[in-house]
């Protein structure tokens, strides 16, 4: 008898830190500071993560089989320092990919499209 | 810095849930260190610092929010629930609650926090700093296996009037120690003479000749092969065999397994590897890079090694378990008599034997004593600092008063309240003590540089190790949590108090001074006064002495001179072949381009000679006295122009003065004071020691000249008896060479390695320096002593100053409308400056008086570290009291002179 196969729908809605950090991972494997500069970019710099709250986060992701921790290896970005890398599970793709559906949905809603016009012309 | 930054997170880190520190925190520190040197590399140092502090703060929340986290999940995950009691559970919650309230407090007040955060890091990081110093040479063992049971032995000589003194022993009498000592589990006798590498290049090292037993006693094991055997150590020169030095072993051998069982030339002797000691061990002497058995001292060393009356033998011994350091004792002393019976002795001293602990035996008491002084010097200065921190934290509950007020009348404790405002400060002390450490770090290795070394002939290190270790971390924990306790506890217990907090709002911004507050603000700086004015005096003193020292005449002139050791394989140039060896080295190096004059000597003035007792012909020595024990030099002709050492009656020492020719000898002014003080030393004869000198007739000398006096013992000593002869009529065969030249000195070694390879080429040379350079190491010492105290004052000064601006602002503020008034009712300026500089003069000067008397006690602790400066010289009490003066009137001045620009109808409408 195989294992159930988890329901992405489970996992949401995802922590807005979890969901930067699966969308980070979506391109490529990085390592903590690639993710650390890729979620800065993605959000305008208003996410800064440092050490004390990327680790439990990736804790968290990697006992949820979202993501992978991927071993260490040089970091051709970093001088060719030893580095941690982690990698987006399958899982961790359908899940991210049902958050952005979700909230695709909830901007189309009707009350956000009218804040959202309030905000652009305030 | 991003390094010292990493120290810093480091510690941070250790505030994380176990769990979470052991599998990321590795991963967290290269992240920390990756976005900071990002950081530094776009933006600059500065925005790196501020990066690190941020993430530094950050980390504080996040150690809270992962230690919430893992006691969710642990109480979730644990089948069967392990109940807290409820009041764990409320407290450990109240001190999260706190601690959170704690760091939003001080959020709110950034600078408030900054200025007590970096004061307590300076005052602890220094502290912990000298704390390490003083772990490191003075309370961490000796490294070695149960240190308690090992001691040093020694043969004690004393005569009328004096203490005894501790010396060493000849191996006759080691031999006697060693078959009636009974209080032993064993006994190794070593000395630490020279020895030429032989190979492709001689190498020039220091080894130890020792007794087989000497490994064992130590609790040593090679780390390859085996130690030296009893066998090996009983037929002189039977058993050719050497244990290696674990760096000789990698340098030389290049770390290979095979090199035991192979041969190596130790002096020109082919000799067995049979072991490699580990690594960091260098022997008792913390120099040796190899070691032979006693056995074959004489073909090896020195060809007296076993025979000669000499005292050279240094003796180890480890206490046999049930033995206690008093027993041990007791069983010497009658060995020593034993010893003094058997074996004859020159004199007619007393001798004794003692053991010492190998732990205090290593340490001199200046050392301790100086070492002592300044951590409680640095003691003092985060006394001070704490001081200050009080007096802010002091006026800063009076700002709280509302607060405070609101929280006891809506139900909260006083004890409730105490625990909070505690926590406060012990937060702030422990993030003070966190970058005090990491202070510390970076300031050890300076330290470690500048600590001045122990001799460096000394048969005995110092086993210093400066460093943070577990205890000092446990040392900068307590006095961090000291810290915050003696911080939080009085401002606490203050500003909650019944009385004070009791009715809600009718304070405003002060009118009704608090007496008890004003009253503690008054004695702290009271204390800080008293601590500042001891430290500057003790530095005064201490830098007046240095001063001294430096300046000092010491009889000789040390520039332009360049010196060396050759050491030569003592057994095989022994007797009359010392003096011919010397002289050919000497004829080639005074050939040396550039050279103008040289000469050789056993010692170069400030390191110490060798001595030996003096006997006057046609005069007895008191019974009860015995002889007197004078320096002795083996010198060429041109030492004293070489040295610049003036020739005062008579003539100096010639190139005529060789063996077979009469004895003669020069003596210095001190020693013709001293032993003909009514008469005319020249064509006295003397007697000099148990050497054997090779000259004409019978073995006396005659004097035949007077020369200035030098200081050849440490450079705060006084002018001893010294007395010169020819090198060319009894030498050893191993000497300092001094040269004369007008180039620079550093061009001319190449050519004197030559010169002297010339003559044998499996002698090298070492040890090379400008006699300049070892008048600074002689100095080194007070230097350090100096120089730490004085930074140490400096900064209890600048604290002491901005305490004293602090108080007094703080007093002016509270007094604003009582200075309103006065002025309204025509005071003048200098009436209220008066007022306000009055009191903060008083308090300085009850501070200083008090000061001043704690320094004439302190005067008994430094007497013994200074040179030629009383203690309590009273020009350095006035320069003290007047500087200390200044500085209080400085920082009285702003606050009194912002007092007199009160305007009256602006208070007064306000109030």
């Amino acid at each position: 008898m195989g294992r159930a196969r988890p329901d992405p729908d489970d996992f949401l809605p995802l922590r807005p830190l979890d969901l930067h950090v699966l969308v980070a991972l979506s391109e490529r494997d990085r390592h903590g500071y690639g993710i650390v500069q890729t979620v800065a970019e993605c959000s305008d710099n208003k996410i800064r993560l440092a050490p004390g709250n990327l680790y439990p986060v990736l804790r968290r992701l990697v006992e949820a089989g979202l993501i992978r921790d991927d071993g260490e290896r040089l970091a051709h970005d970093l001088e060719h320092k030893q580095r941690r890398y982690y990698a987006i599970t399958t899982l961790g793709r359908r899940v991210a990919a049902a958050e952005a559906v979700r909230l695709k949905n909830l901007l189309e809603e009707q009350p956000v499209r009218a804040l959202m016009k309030g905000w652009s012309r305030g | 810095m991003t390094s010292l930054w990493c120290r810093v997170y480091h510690l941070f880190l250790s505030l994380y849930p176990p769990g979470l520190r052991h599998r990321d925190g590795h991963d967290m520190l290269r992240l920390f260190s990756d976005l900071v040197e990002a950081e530094r590399r776009m933006r600059g140092p500065f925005a790196a610092s501020r990066m690190a502090l941020r993430l530094c703060g950050q980390a504080l929340p996040g150690a809270f929010g992962a230690h919430w986290v893992a006691r969710k999940h642990h109480s979730r995950s644990s089948r069967v629930r392990v109940e807290r009691p409820a009041s764990v559970h409320s407290w450990v919650d109240n001190v999260t609650l706190d601690l959170r309230f704690a760091t939003r407090t001080f959020r709110r007040n950034p600078g408030f926090a900054a200025v007590t955060v970096l004061t307590l890091a300076i005052g602890i990081g220094a502290t912990t700093a000298m704390f390490s110093v003083v772990n490191g040479s003075l309370i961490r063992p000796p490294p070695f296996s149960d240190p308690d049971r090992l001691v040093m032995v020694y043969l004690t000589r004393s005569t009328s009037g004096e203490s005894p003194r501790r010396g060493r022993w000849s191996y006759r009498e080691f031999e006697i120690l060693r078959q009636s000592a009974t209080v032993f589990d064993q006994v190794a006798a070593y000395n630490v003479p020279d020895f030429n590498l032989g190979g492709d290049v001689p190498e020039h090292m220091e080894g130890e000749v020792v007794s087989a037993a000497y490994f064992d006693v130590l609790g040593i094991t090679p780390a390859l092969g085996r130690n030296f055997v009893v066998e090996e150590d009983v037929t002189p020169g039977s058993h050719p065999v050497a244990v290696l030095g674990h760096a000789l072993w990698r340098r030389r051998f290049g770390g290979d397994s095979t090199v035991v069982g192979s041969t190596v030339r130790i002096n020109r002797i082919p000799m067995t590897v049979i072991g490699v000691a580990p690594q960091g061990f260098r022997g008792l002497s913390g120099r040796a890079d190899l070691w032979i058995p006693e056995a074959m001292g004489p073909l090896a060393s020195y060809h007296g090694q076993l025979t000669d009356h000499q005292h050279f033998h240094n003796v180890v011994a480890r206490l046999r378990p049930d033995v206690s350091l008093q027993d041990a004792t007791a069983q010497l002393k009658l060995i020593g008599t034993n010893i003094a019976a058997a074996v004859e002795h020159e004199g007619d001293a007393q001798w004794s034997a003692t053991a010492w602990r190998l732990h205090d035996a290593r340490i001199d008491s200046t050392t301790r004593r100086s070492q002592l002084l300044l951590l409680g010097a640095v003691g003092f200065v985060l006394l001070i600092a704490c001081a200050n921190l009080v007096n802010l934290l002091l006026a800063r509950a009076e700002s709280r008063h509302r607060e405070i007020t609101i929280r006891l009348s809506v139900g909260s404790t006083r004890g409730r309240l105490v625990r909070q405002l505690i926590t406060e400060s012990l937060l702030l002390s422990l993030v003070g003590g966190m970058i005090g450490v990491a202070l510390a770090y970076s300031l050890v290795d300076a330290l470690a540089a500048f600590v001045p070394q122990r001799s460096p002939s000394s048969a005995l290190t110092d086993f210093a190790a400066i460093g943070v270790d577990t205890t000092v971390l446990a040392f900068a924990t307590a006095v961090s949590v000291g810290t915050g306790l003696v911080l939080g506890l009085a401002p606490a217990l203050r500003a909650t108090r019944p009385g004070h907090a009791g009715a809600l709002g009718l304070r405003t911004h002060g009118t009704a001074v608090d007496r008890g507050s004003v009253s503690t603000s008054g004695l702290l700086i009271v204390a800080e006064f008293a601590l500042a004015a001891i430290l500057a005096v003790g530095a005064t003193l201490l830098l007046t002495s240095y001063v001294r020292l430096q300046t000092r005449d010491v009889g000789f002139d040390p520039d332009n001179v360049l010196t060396f050791w050759v050491q030569p394989p003592l057994a095989q140039y022994r007797g009359d072949r010392a003096p011919v060896l010397m002289e050919r080295i000497l004829t080639e190096v005074a050939q040396t381009p550039g050279v103008e004059t040289a000469t050789v000597s056993l010692c170069t003035p400030l390191m110490g000679c060798s001595t030996r007792s003096l006997q006057i012909v046609g005069r007895e020595w008191p019974a009860d006295q015995g002889a007197p024990i004078v320096g002795r030099h083996y010198v060429a002709a041109d030492h004293f122009r070489t040295l610049g050492i003036p020739l005062l009656r008579g003539r100096a020492l010639t190139a005529q003065d060789r063996a077979g020719r009469p004895g003669v000898a020069v003596v210095n002014e001190t020693a013709a004071h001293t032993y003909w003080p009514n008469e005319n030393p020249i064509g006295q004869r003397i007697l000099l020691g148990i050497d054997d000198p090779i000259i004409a007739s019978d073995s006396t000398f005659e004097i035949v000249g007077v020369v200035g006096d030098v200081q050849y013992d440490a450079i705060d000593g006084h002018y001893e008896p010294e007395f010169y002869t020819s090198y060319l009529q009894f030498t050893w065969p191993y000497a300092f060479v001094m040269i004369k030249s007008a180039e620079p000195l550093e061009l001319l070694v190449p050519a004197l390695r030559r010169a002297v390879a010339a003559v044998d080429s499996e002698i090298p040379i070492h040890d090379v320096q400008t006699l300049r350079q070892r008048v600074g190491a002689s100095l080194s010492r007070s230097r350090f002593n100096a120089v730490m105290l004085g930074g140490f004052a400096t900064l209890a000064l600048v604290l002491a100053a901005m305490g004293i601006y602090g108080v007094m602002a703080n007093f002016v503020a509270r007094r604003t409308p009582e200075m309103a008034i006065r002025i309204a009712l025509g005071a003048e300026t200098r009436n209220v400056l008066g007022f306000v500089m009055g009191r903060g003069l008083r308090l300085v000067s009850v501070g200083v008086a008090v000061g001043v008397v704690g320094a004439i006690g302190m005067g008994r602790v430094l007497r013994s570290l200074v040179y030629e400066v009383s203690v309590t010289d009273p020009r350095v009490f006035v320069a003290i009291v007047a500087i200390l003066a200044g500085v209080a009137v400085a920082a009285c001045y702003l606050p009194a002179r912002r007092a007199t620009r009160v305007d009256p109808m602006q208070v007064l409408r306000t109030e």
